[in-house]
């Protein structure tokens, strides 16, 4: 019988200066070897859970601590952070912020040199923890070259070579691109499976999470909504979407179809079919609007993905050409090969989505379209007219460039005059600025908030304000780099939602650099897949998903549910709802048949 | 750093980094108190060979280089001018060697004389900066950052804090400059030209980076303090990550090669004026 | 007469760096007696990372360039009064130090190495001046003051050293990039301060 390692009794915590309670009344108790994950919105109070573990909280950042914390026997307040930090070991989700070393062997002994062990001691564990941690051959390498996953494995590294027999990894994967969250996860099962840590893992991917944790807790405004094993967490998809949580494929698919056991993987689900354990009476309802899924289209998508959308208009008609790529190559100061002849056309009135791994090229393609970057080779037209010569300054009304970091693009001291900046930098004129700033702040759900700091905003709010200060310079194409980094789910999905409003009611043409497949299924409706500095594909979300072998060499992952659908019957369908209407049509029209 | 760090297989790069700083210092050091221009540029040639046994890419420093020429013309035109010195070694210092508004022109009377005493201290002047200037960049060339980490931690009586502050602010530099090159980037697509205005219009959109630059500075020093007590940061008063050095006899022998010729130079130079001008 | 590049001139200046530093230590007593909440800070590990990443910007702010009048300014000393001004002159003082220090090192100490310990010195003490006047007096005469002693410790040792020619000669562009620094630093700090006081309504909790 395992010992309990850690143990949260009825523990709140308010910060110094604030009035809402942070954690409000959370008890936990978690035995030596298990993987625990975290789930829950940003701002639910899961970091400051992961601090209090290690005594950051309430000993480095001030506030008010109520109730009983037990880390492996001790109380992290009164044995203080440093005396901790050899029990537990804290990962963050910015790898640049918590790497000190000038190359990857010192960052790894910097944490056993600040507990001050001998040479000898620091240099057999930093070589024990890079080849746990898959970083062999890499020990000289400074740390700005390396990828992101890499970064990320190096950080690990660093905390587990303290050897703490807990690891909490706070949200350790939510930088990265889909290769750097596999390497992660690999480690954390390696962790846990072979090296035997405890581990408590605070995630948004819940694909991942579902096969590797042990059990599940949901926080939700400082306590926890939801524990107990993934079957009985993720049997109540009500209750997760309640708390901002995204339910998986699979088990959505699972629900909707009645199935008799939760489904946790593409296999279950394909088992479940086959063996025929599942009950399904009527078509499905839409679990989110309630709404009855329409026929399927011929093409797969239902009308208006976006379920929140009660009256589904048909896609916008699409236009001329307003993007034009001709043969474009880029290479950087440096040498390095970024763009390897690129060809592209962006219709007026499409929603793309460009994919692939980091690296192949989708940013600088991107940035060229503005103006931010000019082709070594090449030609690109804008609404028709070349860009050569024309600068940024210029293209920025014909096409919005939303960064990727809303705190590299907010300048301004409130909301308001960040909305205004760009038009008055426009010579729009102060009357139409500040009726499009009142419409904009409503759009976006900021009204009250329009003398704010934008810097007082959550990271979700601060994303839309971004994006909406270059709405208001009302460009006909907006290009979003990647709009839902370190989001939660109903954060990602209020800003695609208002980018498909901009591009349904505005008819604006919408450009989005993305990793998240859910995203692109929920919302694309072309999608351009790009690898080594070339487009390598280019169709609508179900082509591209019906080739497994251009997803392999985008490095992508296909959506849980075209996976199913594609094992199953061969088609790719895009929603756990439109999957289970096509098994419900198959199954009554095979019942029809046995009929006649 | 003026030439960026390679390795490379070189004698110098395996010196000791302890050592190769002991030879930069005093290479500094006997720069600084000699003044006649050929031992100083005795001394430069030194350097030079020092350079060519790393295998020093040079070209990289064709840059540097050229503005210091420019830089060290002017300064000989102004010591002419300006300056004369009671030289030991020259025999008329106050020699005219030229005008710098010249006769020959119509109408016009000689004016500024350069005078031979100046002009050549604008000489050793010159070389003293080049010299310093070599030193390092071969110093910084030849010695990896990591191995100047492990320099600074031996030093007695700096914290360990010390060199850990000046490491990490080194590694963050590209860090911060990607994150205000995007800010650039975000102020051009919002519609602003950092090319127009005038000098105080520029000065103030310049400053519209500098303003979200410092704010997001804080914080990622708040994530960044929290990452770093998560690795126990100040729980030792010493840092005991210090690699063992051995000292080879090449080692040995540039290190007393270096200490005996810079104090014999300098006790050379304060007892008999030797070097001196 | 000047002094000359050797030992004897270097010497003076090296003297004239610690009168410097004495200086900076006795105005910052004053400051830390008299503003407590404000100039006495204290040495944990968040006050390290302050330091570190804004050591960090001003050796990348060194390399961002306005085209000026007499030449390009670089921003390189902005931290270390944005640093001093916002926590205090002691996180200022070192700010300015080390991010002068890595400035130089990444130009590859294009003034000559061995004078900038004395460039050390004379950043850390400017700014903490200038946030002296700043607080008994206001900005912009912390302004000035902050760029006329700017001026004068960085170029007084070059004048004792190789005499007053060549200094009149960048005094133009050595007025123009300190003021700017100095204006630049201490009114952003400003700014911070006041928005992070006033654009903060009541009902915004703390979110974490």
């Amino acid at each position: 019988m395992a010992t309990e390692i850690i143990s949260l009794k009825d523990v709140s915590f308010t910060y110094k200066g604030s009035k809402r309670k942070a954690l409000n009344g959370i008890s936990m108790s978690v035995l030596e070897g298990e993987c625990v994950a975290v789930l829950g919105p940003t701002g639910s109070g899961k970091s400051t859970l992961a601090c209090i573990m290690n005594g950051t909280v309430p000993c480095f950042v001030e506030g008010e601590l109520a109730g009983d914390v037990t880390v492996d026997g001790l109380h992290p307040r009164e044995a203080g952070t440093a005396h901790m930090a050899s029990r537990v070991g804290l990962v963050f989700g910015d790898p640049d912020t918590q790497l000190f070393g000038m190359t990857v062997e010192e960052d790894v002994a910097f944490g056993p040199a600040n507990l001050g062990l001998s040479y000898e001691e620091i240099m057999r564990r930093v070589t024990r923890c890079i080849n746990d941690m898959r970083l062999t051959g890499l020990e000289k390498r400074a740390p700005h070259r390396l990828s992101g996953g890499q970064k990320q494995a190096t950080a690990i590294a660093g905390v587990y070579a303290m050897l703490p027999k807990i690891m909490v990894l706070d949200e350790p994967t939510s930088m990265l691109d889909p290769e750097g969250k596999a390497k992660v996860f690999s480690i954390v099962r390696a962790l846990k499976e072979e090296l035997g840590v405890t581990v408590i893992l605070i995630e948004q991917e819940v694909d991942d999470i579902i096969s590797l944790a042990d059990r599940v807790f949901v926080m939700s405004a400082g306590s926890f909504a939801l524990s107990g094993t993934p079957a009985e967490v993720f049997s109540e998809p009500e209750k997760l979407r309640k708390a901002g949580v995204r339910v998986p494929h699979v088990v959505e698919f699972g629900q909707l179809i009645g199935a008799s056991s939760v489904p946790f993987s593409t296999e279950d689900v394909i088992q479940t079919i086959e063996t025929g354990t599942w009950s399904m009476a009527a078509p499905p309802r839409d679990p989110v609007a309630g709404q009855p899924v329409g026929a399927v289209s011929e093409a797969g998508i239902e009308p208006a993905r976006s379920a929140s959308d009660p009256d589904p208009l048909p896609d916008p008609a699409v236009g001329e050409p307003v993007i034009e790529v001709k043969d474009l190559h880029f290479q950087y100061p440096s040498g390095a090969k970024a763009l390897d002849g690129v060809y592209l056309t962006i219709r007026r009135g499409e929603f793309v989505a460009i994919v692939g791994q980091n690296g192949a090229g989708k940013t600088t393609l991107t940035r060229h379209l503005n103006g931010l970057l000019r082709p070594t080779s090449g030609e690109i037209r804008v609404l028709g007219r070349p860009t050569e010569g024309v600068p940024t300054t210029e293209l920025c009304a014909h096409v919005g460039y939303v960064f990727q970091n809303p705190d590299e693009q907010l300048f301004c001291t409130t909301v308001a005059e960040e909305l205004g900046f760009g038009p008055a930098n426009l010579g729009v004129a102060p009357k139409i600025i500040s009726a499009r700033v009142e419409a904009l702040l409503s759009d976006i759900g900021l009204a009250k908030y329009s003398d704010v700091w934008p810097k007082y905003l959550s990271k979700g709010e601060r994303q839309r304000l971004a994006l909406a200060a270059v709405v208001a310079m009302d460009p006909e194409v907006l290009i979003v780099d990647e709009p839902t980094t370190g989001l939660d789910w109903l954060e990602s999905r209020q800003i695609l939602d208002y980018l498909e409003r901009l591009w349904r009611q505005q008819g604006k043409t919408i450009i989005i650099i993305t990793h998240d497949m859910n995203i692109v299924s929920l919302y694309a409706r072309r999608v351009v897949v790009m690898a080594n500095g070339k487009v390598v594909g280019d169709g609508t979300p179900q082509q591209v998903f019906s080739q497994p072998e251009l997803m392999a060499v985008a490095c992508l992952r296909r959506p849980a549910i075209a996976e199913i659908t594609d094992a199953l019957w061969g088609e790719v369908l895009l929603t756990p709802a439109a999957a289970a209407a096509r098994l419900y049509q198959r199954t009554s029209s095979h019942a029809e048949v046995d009929q006649s | 750093m003026i030439v960026e760090y390679e390795s490379k297989p070189t004698f110098v790069h395996r010196l000791d980094p302890r050592v190769k700083l002991v030879w930069m210092v005093c290479v500094i050091l006997v720069s600084v108190a000699w003044t006649h221009p050929l031992y100083l540029a005795a001394l430069g040639l030194s350097v030079v060979a020092f350079g060519l046994v790393a295998k020093t890419p040079w070209a990289k420093l064709k840059g540097v280089a050229s503005f210091m020429l420019v830089v060290a013309a002017i300064i000989c035109l102004i010591q002419g001018a300006t300056y004369s010195v009671n030289s030991v070694t020259l025999r008329d210092p106050e020699r005219v060697l030229f005008h710098l508004v010249p006769g020959w022109v119509p109408g016009v009377n000689p004016l500024i004389p350069v005078r031979v005493g100046g002009f050549v201290y604008g000489i050793a002047m010159s070389l003293k900066i080049f010299i310093v200037l070599l030193a390092v960049a071969i110093f910084g060339y030849a010695t990896s950052p990591s191995e100047m980490v492990q320099v600074i931690a031996r030093i007695p009586f700096i914290p360990y804090q010390v060199g850990f502050v000046l490491s990490t602010a080194w590694k963050f530099v590209p860090v911060v400059q990607v994150q205000m090159r995007t800010l650039m980037d975000a102020h051009r697509s919002r519609g602003v030209d950092f090319e127009q205005g005038t000098f105080p219009q520029r000065v103030k959109k310049t400053s519209a980076i500098v303003l979200p630059l410092f704010a997001n500075s804080l914080t990622m020093a708040d994530t960044m303090a929290l990452a770093m007590e998560a690795r126990a940061f100040g729980h030792s008063k010493r840092f005991t990550f210090i690699r063992p050095y051995t000292m080879s006899t090449g080692d040995w022998a540039v290190l007393i090669a270096s200490l005996g010729v810079a104090i014999a130079c300098i006790v050379l130079m304060v007892t008999s004026r030797l070097g001196a001008i | 007469m000047p002094l000359g590049q050797g030992a004897l001139g270097l010497s003076v200046c090296y003297a004239l760096a610690i009168g410097y530093l004495v200086l900076m230590w006795l105005i910052g007593k004053v400051l830390t007696r008299q503003y407590p909440n404000e100039h006495k800070v204290e040495w944990n590990t968040r006050t390290i990372a302050r330091i570190t990443i804004l050591a960090a910007v001003a050796g990348a702010g060194a390399m961002i360039k306005v085209p000026g009048p007499a030449a390009t300014i670089a921003l390189d000393a902005a931290a270390g009064y944005f640093a001093a001004a916002y926590f205090g002159w002691p996180v200022g003082a070192t700010v300015a130090a080390i991010g002068c220090f890595i400035a130089n090192a990444l130009g590859g100490f294009a003034s000559w190495l061995p004078m900038l310990p004395i460039y050390l010195a004379a950043m850390a003490f400017t700014v903490t001046l200038a946030v002296f006047v700043q607080k008994k007096v206001g900005i912009v005469p912390a302004i000035v003051v902050g760029t006329i002693a700017n001026t004068i410790t960085c170029l007084g040792p070059w004048a004792l050293m190789i005499g007053p020619a060549l200094m009149i000669a960048i005094l133009p562009s050595q007025l123009i990039g300190s003021a700017v620094n100095a204006a630049v630093g201490l009114t952003v700090a400003a700014a911070l301060k006041a928005a992070q006081v006033r654009k903060r309504p009541d009902w915004m909790d703390q979110d974490q």
